[in-house]
């Protein structure tokens, strides 16, 4: 696994890539800014680029434009957005219109090692991963409550799991149950949410999403 | 350029002589016992008040616009009348009369004195027809000019040569009489006849024109009118003098004759005072139909009184009084029958709009627009209203009221209540004034409620300010959450987690040494960005308290002066964020050497002062002192700043309530 990390704080840049580089992820270059981590992008061709949203000038979403900006060059990229607050709106937005390969994750979030490895698998794979902030956050939703409220308290977390672009298998891991439990699970919440069941994960987190959006 | 001021100067300067030389000459006549040659003192000051008028009035109008001929016209006409008339007839006198054959030529002066009436009616004419632009009505009525001025040379010049005896002046043989006089004299008095009825067609053309006229140039026609008004009077007026044989009141009659219409025609030219022509027209026929009235009533009630006086024997005096009570009696109410009557008729518009006004206000009682019904009653669209506050004008609503071109002020008690802005060319000022003074309760009533508009506006504006103040605030607390403690603890989270991963135990603990030290860096941050939001000096020891810490740590020397004891939490808030925005304002921008920071209590109010001796510069309009003041105004107090090259005080007085 070969990934590109871009940072504004060199705090959190340098300590990314320790954690990574000890994890056995191999770390090509640090970018300060969303202008050198395309270039880098261009220069070493990563897996994955790990970018913060959030950098100069405006420290508003460069990260994320950089983002759009590389997928369209680099269409095999994957990108793993890193945020230390919630941006649920806008990140949605960006999840369905290019969810292949895409991820969103608090920072807080990727100190754990194993989460930030799985999301990178994921995300290199074609994968989708989203933070549970963000689904929580819509599953929060006053207006989903009632449809939402039909879901079994396992079904609920199932469906939380789908949403972070976790595997079948991966559920049954996360959730210590058989496989064939989450099939039915899985099933279950599509029925009572009124969705099509498809074969594609990303796919099926996409229409979760569609759902959860209105 | 200056040549017709020259020209201007010598005229009136020969004409005011010849009036002089004139009053000098009888006067000296009276002296010697000739007074049945003279002038005569009445008829002398008549012509003396009649020349000046229209000597005045030329010069003026000849002066503000030299090529306007209605000036020199009038100066022409007294020249006729104090040169021709006055002197000519004055030596034709002297030397055929008082000393015969004293002065040379007596028999011409006789006979050109003669006609000296003669050009007056061509001058009168012309006046008539150029006034008020100086132009013809249309080439028809030049023709009328043209005839009148032909006419008026052919009677003047064939005047010496038909007329026989001149016995004004004695008895004077014409030396220049020609053989066929009586043909000649066919042909003048045809001209004279001529001349008559061109000066009637200059009449006439005044009213077509009158008629033909719209807006200013109706206004100022209507000068001319006015002056016609009061003239029935003096005739009046002058019958009844020559009647009773009193000088004062002929001369008061044709002094007034020979006055007005002078002067209206140089007003109307100048376009004196256009919008309030109106009002001096209604005022002049109310006051003349009034006196007229008054009058009446007093001839009628002495009348009655001597027929019932010598009934019953009640002296002359008593019926005097009587009459006297009684016309003082009726003036007012009729004063009043009489404007309305005749603002019905003739001023109809400002007479109808009136009418609307009072039926809107009759109808409506509270919250009225009285925009709309100004606009109503006025027909005028663009109408605004505005109201004074302070020193600025005020819509209805509060705002700030646009600049207008024309407007009136309404008055209540002496004080403006209201400006009313109109477009001129749809409406004049006299009838929106006299509409809207109708309205002045409400209007005043208006103002009241539009003041309040206003404060509960800046109170808005206030909370507008001090809501966007918190956010920014938030969002300044936001990032320094973001740039300090979160980053760090971040940096510790992914620290210890990779010791962990490689495992190696002198990793390990260098990692948790480490992680010690960024953990207390982080938790000094968060204590620092906590006592910024509200300090636990304040909170445990009060103002002083915490200004002690504030000084403490300031990077400029703070001397303080604050009162120990403790006040109201909400109050000592206020307090800290006006004193700490302040001192934070003099130690960034102020490059001031020392900070003065009082706290004192007075009267139940609890004083601020914050003083720097750095470079002033301070500006009240800026974002961070209009934040105080917001803050302070909050708290119903008052922030005062002064600022200049010796430093800048910011004084906020708060009330206590103790």
């Amino acid at each position: 696994m070969r990934v590109v990390i871009a940072d504004d704080s060199g705090l959190i840049r340098q300590g990314l890539a320790n954690l990574l580089t000890e994890a056995g992820v191999e770390v090509l270059a640090l970018a300060e800014d969303a202008e050198g981590l395309v270039a880098l992008v261009g220069e070493h061709r990563p897996d994955v680029a790990i970018v913060d949203i959030r950098m100069p000038p405006t420290y508003t979403h460069e990260g994320a434009r950089a983002a759009l900006d590389l997928r369209e060059a680099h269409p095999d990229l994957g990108i793993l957005l890193l945020s230390q607050s919630l941006e649920s709106r806008f990140v949605t937005d960006l999840a369905r219109r290019h969810a292949r390969g895409f991820g969103y994750l608090l920072k807080d979030r990727v100190t754990d090692v194993r989460v930030l490895l799985e999301a990178l698998t994921s995300v290199a794979s074609g994968g989708t991963v989203l933070d549970p902030e963000v689904v929580g956050h819509l599953l929060g939703r006053n207006e989903l409550a009632e449809q939402l409220g039909r879901l079994s308290e396992r079904e609920r977390e199932v469906l939380e799991l789908m949403a972070q672009g976790l595997s079948n298998r991966a559920i049954a891991d996360r959730l210590v149950i058989e496989m064939k439990t989450v099939e039915t699970h899985i099933a279950r919440i599509l029925t009572k949410l009124d969705l099509h069941q498809t074969p594609d994960e990303h796919r099926r987190v996409l229409a979760v999403l569609a759902w959860l959006r209105g | 350029m200056k040549a017709h001021r020259l020209v201007l100067g010598a005229v009136v300067g020969t004409e005011l002589s010849a009036l002089a030389g004139l009053g000098l000459a009888d006067a000296y006549l009276a002296s010697v016992g000739r007074a049945d040659l003279t002038t005569g003192i009445a008829v002398y000051l008549t012509l003396v008040t009649g020349m000046v008028v229209a000597i005045a009035v030329g010069a003026v109008v000849a002066l503000r616009q030299p090529s306007h001929p209605v000036g020199w016209l009038f100066l022409a006409l007294a020249g006729s009348l104090v040169l021709v008339g006055g002197l000519g007839d004055e030596y034709a006198v002297w030397t055929n009369r008082y000393r015969p054959g004293s002065l040379p030529g007596p028999e011409i002066a006789a006979v050109i004195s003669d006609s000296s009436w003669i050009p007056w009616f061509p001058l009168l004419a012309l006046i008539l027809l150029l006034t008020p632009d100086g132009r013809h009505l249309s080439p028809r009525w030049r023709g009328v000019a043209w005839l009148s001025a032909v006419s008026g040379s052919v009677a003047f010049l064939i005047g010496p040569f038909w007329r026989e005896d001149l016995d004004s002046y004695g008895h004077v043989d014409n030396p220049w009489r020609v053989p066929f006089a009586p043909a000649l004299e066919v042909v003048g008095t045809l001209c004279v006849y001529v001349m008559a009825a061109c000066l009637v067609a200059a009449g006439v053309s005044v009213i077509v024109r009158f008629r033909r006229s719209r807006g200013d140039e109706r206004r100022r026609l209507l000068w001319l009118v006015v002056a016609l008004v009061p003239l029935p009077l003096f005739v009046v007026g002058a019958f009844v003098a020559s009647a009773l044989e009193s000088d004062v009141l002929t001369l008061f009659a044709s002094a007034g004759f020979v006055t007005v219409i002078p002067v209206a025609a140089g007003l109307s030219v100048l376009r004196y005072r256009l919008y309030d022509v109106d009002r001096v027209l209604t005022a002049t026929t109310v006051y003349s139909l009034l006196t007229v009235a008054l009058v009446a009533t007093y001839a009628a009630v002495v009348w009655l009184g001597a027929e019932l006086g010598t009934r019953w024997g009640a002296g002359p005096a008593i019926s005097a009084t009587a009459g006297a009570i009684a016309a003082a009696a009726v003036a007012a109410p009729l004063r009043r029958v009489i404007q309305t009557s005749l603002d019905r008729r003739f001023n109809r518009r400002a007479y109808d709009a009136r009418q609307v006004v009072r039926a809107g206000l009759a109808e409506e009682d509270a919250g009225i627009d009285l925009t709309g019904l100004f606009r109503r009653a006025l027909a005028d669209d663009s109408l605004t209203v505005a109201y004074p506050a302070d020193d600025a004008w005020v819509s209805p609503d509060g705002s700030a009221a646009p600049e207008t071109g024309a407007a009136v002020s309404v008055t209540r008690h002496r004080r403006v209540v209201a400006r009313i802005g109109f477009d001129p060319s749809r409406i004049d000022a006299t009838t929106v004034s006299r509409t809207a003074t109708l309205a002045a309760t409400e209007l005043d009533n208006g103002r009241l409620r539009a003041e309040v508009a206003r404060r509960l506006e800046e109170i808005a504006a206030s909370r507008r300010r001090l809501a966007n103040a918190q956010r920014s605030e938030r969002r300044r607390i936001e990032r320094d959450l973001h740039d300090g403690a979160q980053q760090s603890l971040l940096a510790l989270a992914f620290e210890l987690q990779s010791a962990q991963v490689n495992g190696d135990p002198d990793r390990m603990r260098a990692a948790l040494a480490a992680g010690a030290a960024t953990a207390r860096d982080a938790v000094r941050d968060l204590r620092e960005l906590a006592n910024g939001l509200h300090p636990a000096a304040l909170a445990d020891g009060g103002l002083s308290a915490a200004l002690d810490d504030v000084a403490r740590h300031s990077p400029v020397p703070v001397r303080l002066d604050v009162l120990p004891e403790r006040l109201d939490p909400g109050l000592e808030f206020t307090a800290w964020l006006v004193l700490g925005e302040a001192i934070v304002n003099a130690q960034k921008h102020a490059g001031a050497n020392a900070i003065d920071v009082g706290v004192v209590r007075q009267n139940g109010h609890l004083l601020l002062r914050v003083a720097d001796d750095g470079h002033g510069g301070a500006s009240p309009d800026g974002p961070g002192l209009r934040g105080m003041r917001d803050r302070v105004e909050t708290a119903r107090g008052e922030l005062t700043v002064s600022t200049g090259p010796t430093g800048t005080t910011v004084e906020a007085v708060l009330p206590c309530g103790s």
